[in-house]
């Protein structure tokens, strides 16, 4: 069918998708180990002289929450968020690697929102674009 | 390099004015500046201008509006830190000895509502809104809520030093005929605003607005001149500094950060820079001007720019050692959260107001024996300023 519903990734290259399990998907210096999320074409690393260049680097879908806040206004453009979203958690979700990424949080509540608990990545629709198709985004889920 | 020396300020008042243009309130301003330099238009030598919002050489437009002299101009933005990066600017003129008087000018006209993407490319601050709707006050609030765990303390404990600041800040912000809001507020009411993003309340944030302010810089020695035996404001330090690499938080734009080792936020280093370039130390500041775009940044910046030990913050303001008559007066014009933020603008203003404090022409507000006064912004991508006046 033509008209199926698709779901569609929000960026390219920014998590693997699709996929059961789905990883956020970053870079790493071939020399220095530097990571970096999202991905970027070379290292941001001030003492890295390389020239080695970076390759892709999975994150993982498993973190520690470094600190948390809801948002209870709908943000303003190039959000598109659907406002059944608001208010969201948000987070800097600390990977296996260090690295800290700021995310969506799939819950609202603080009591919840502990700041070093687990937390495991999803892949949730953010709105729906102009041919009707949901766009994805991943969030951060408490485990 | 030359010792710098304020030779006049000037400031339009911030708030809300219709159809007034931005060129309009940088050049009410400039005008006043030069006013009260006691100086001629005609003794300007160089300017620097600075918008954040898009425009273009509007420094010329000002200045072609008040008679246009031929001099050079330098337009420029630096989000929070653009008004102190023009102020740098002038300094670094005089101090080289390119020009002997300077006008730095800065002014915004902002739109209502969240600060959302000034580039058109698609850049780290487009997609931290595309993916995580992550506004400005998120990031503050993930900071705030990061503090308060490490510190031991509960959020209700937190909120109480918040309301503390907003009330004093809006206090202060009473006094200032050039602030936008006039009005002190109750504990009660900043409580009963509305939560914007947790536990981050609308009347602890500092609302984008409209406004202009200019300063007039020169040699400590044309500045005496024209002084006529009244007092003199010095610069004693004038440092920009931007984010590191392994900085210990996420700047305002950053979708991830990596910290590493003591790798410093931007308001630390660049504050130690000042201090050093100042020769004094943060015991020797009487008065500070920082960045309150939340109630959370002036706790933090205070403690990041070492005028306390970390950790110490709360407890010294709700003793009200950071309130006027306290050991320490943070913001006595009111800052952000009662004059509102016209980013070109901001780091003018707050010399404006340190400059009038040290002269002992702050009226009701006066920080008593005000000699040393520190200028603190920060804003997006890291910029920072930090501006220390000595009388």
């Amino acid at each position: 069918m033509s008209n199926e519903k698709k779901q569609v990734p929000i960026r390219q290259e920014l998590f693997t998708w699709p996929s059961d399990k789905p990883e956020l998907i970053g870079s790493k210096c071939k020399a220095c180990g530097s990571v970096a999320f999202p991905k970027v074409s070379s290292c941001r690393n001030p003492d890295c002289e390389s020239d080695a260049g970076v390759g892709e680097f999975l994150l993982g879908n498993k973190g520690k929450l470094d600190s948390f806040t809801v948002m209870y206004y709908q943000p303003p453009a190039p959000w598109q968020g659907m406002e059944s979203m608001v208010p969201f958690g948000q987070g800097f979700v600390e990977m296996p690697c260090g690295i800290r990424v700021v995310s969506v949080l799939t819950s609202n509540e603080p009591k919840e929102l502990k700041i070093g608990r687990n937390m495991e990545m999803v892949v949730e629709k953010f709105f729906e674009d102009e041919e009707g198709n949901d766009v994805m985004c991943y969030k951060f889920k408490p485990v | 390099m030359r010792e710098v020396a304020i030779a006049g300020i000037g400031m339009h008042r911030f708030g809300r004015w219709g159809d007034k243009t931005d060129l309009e309130l940088g050049l009410d301003a400039s005008k006043k500046a030069v006013k009260d330099a006691g100086m001629k238009w005609r003794d300007i030598q160089a300017m620097a201008c600075g918008k954040f919002t898009s425009g273009s050489s509007e420094g010329n437009n000002i200045w072609a509006l008040g008679g246009a002299t031929g001099i050079p101009i330098v337009n420029l933005e630096n989000a929070c830190a653009t008004g102190g990066s023009a102020f740098r600017l002038a300094c670094q003129w005089v101090a080289a000895g390119f020009y002997d008087i300077c006008l730095a000018v800065g002014m915004d006209k902002m739109p209502r509502h969240f600060i959302t993407v000034q580039s058109p490319d698609k850049d780290d601050d487009y997609w931290r809104w595309r993916l995580a709707g992550v506004s400005n006050p998120s990031y503050w609030a993930l900071d705030c809520n990061r503090y308060t765990h490490r510190h031991g303390l509960t959020v209700e404990k937190m909120t109480d030093v918040l309301v503390k600041i907003a009330v004093k800040n809006k206090k202060n912000g009473a006094m200032n005929p050039n602030a936008w809001y006039q009005k002190e507020v109750t504990p009660e009411e900043v409580l009963k605003s509305p939560m914007v993003a947790y536990p981050i309340r609308q009347f602890m944030i500092c609302t984008p607005d409209e406004g202009g302010a200019a300063v007039v810089v020169t040699t400590k020695e044309i500045a005496k001149k024209f002084a006529n035996g009244r007092p003199i404001v010095t610069v004693a330090a004038y440092q920009l500094g931007s984010k590191f690499y392994g900085a210990p938080s996420a700047e305002v734009v950053d979708l991830s950060f990596n910290p590493i080792g003591n790798t410093p936020s931007v308001t630390k280093d660049t504050a130690r820079r000042a201090f050093e370039q100042a020769g004094i130390g943060p015991k020797d500041i009487d008065m500070v001007e920082l960045q309150d775009t939340c109630a959370w940044n002036e706790l933090e910046y205070f403690e990041e720019m070492g005028l306390c030990r970390p950790g110490e913050a709360p407890s010294l303001i709700e003793k009200g050692v950071t309130s006027l008559g306290g050991k320490l007066p943070v913001n006595p014009d009111g800052g952000l959260i009662s004059k509102g933020e016209p980013p070109g603008a901001s780091q003018l203003a707050q010399i404006h107001e340190v400059v009038l404090q040290l002269k002992g022409n702050a009226g009701p507000r006066q920080v008593e024996g005000a000699k040393v006064g520190l200028c603190h912004v920060y804003g997006g991508h890291g910029n920072s300023s930090v501006v220390i006046l000595k009388k």
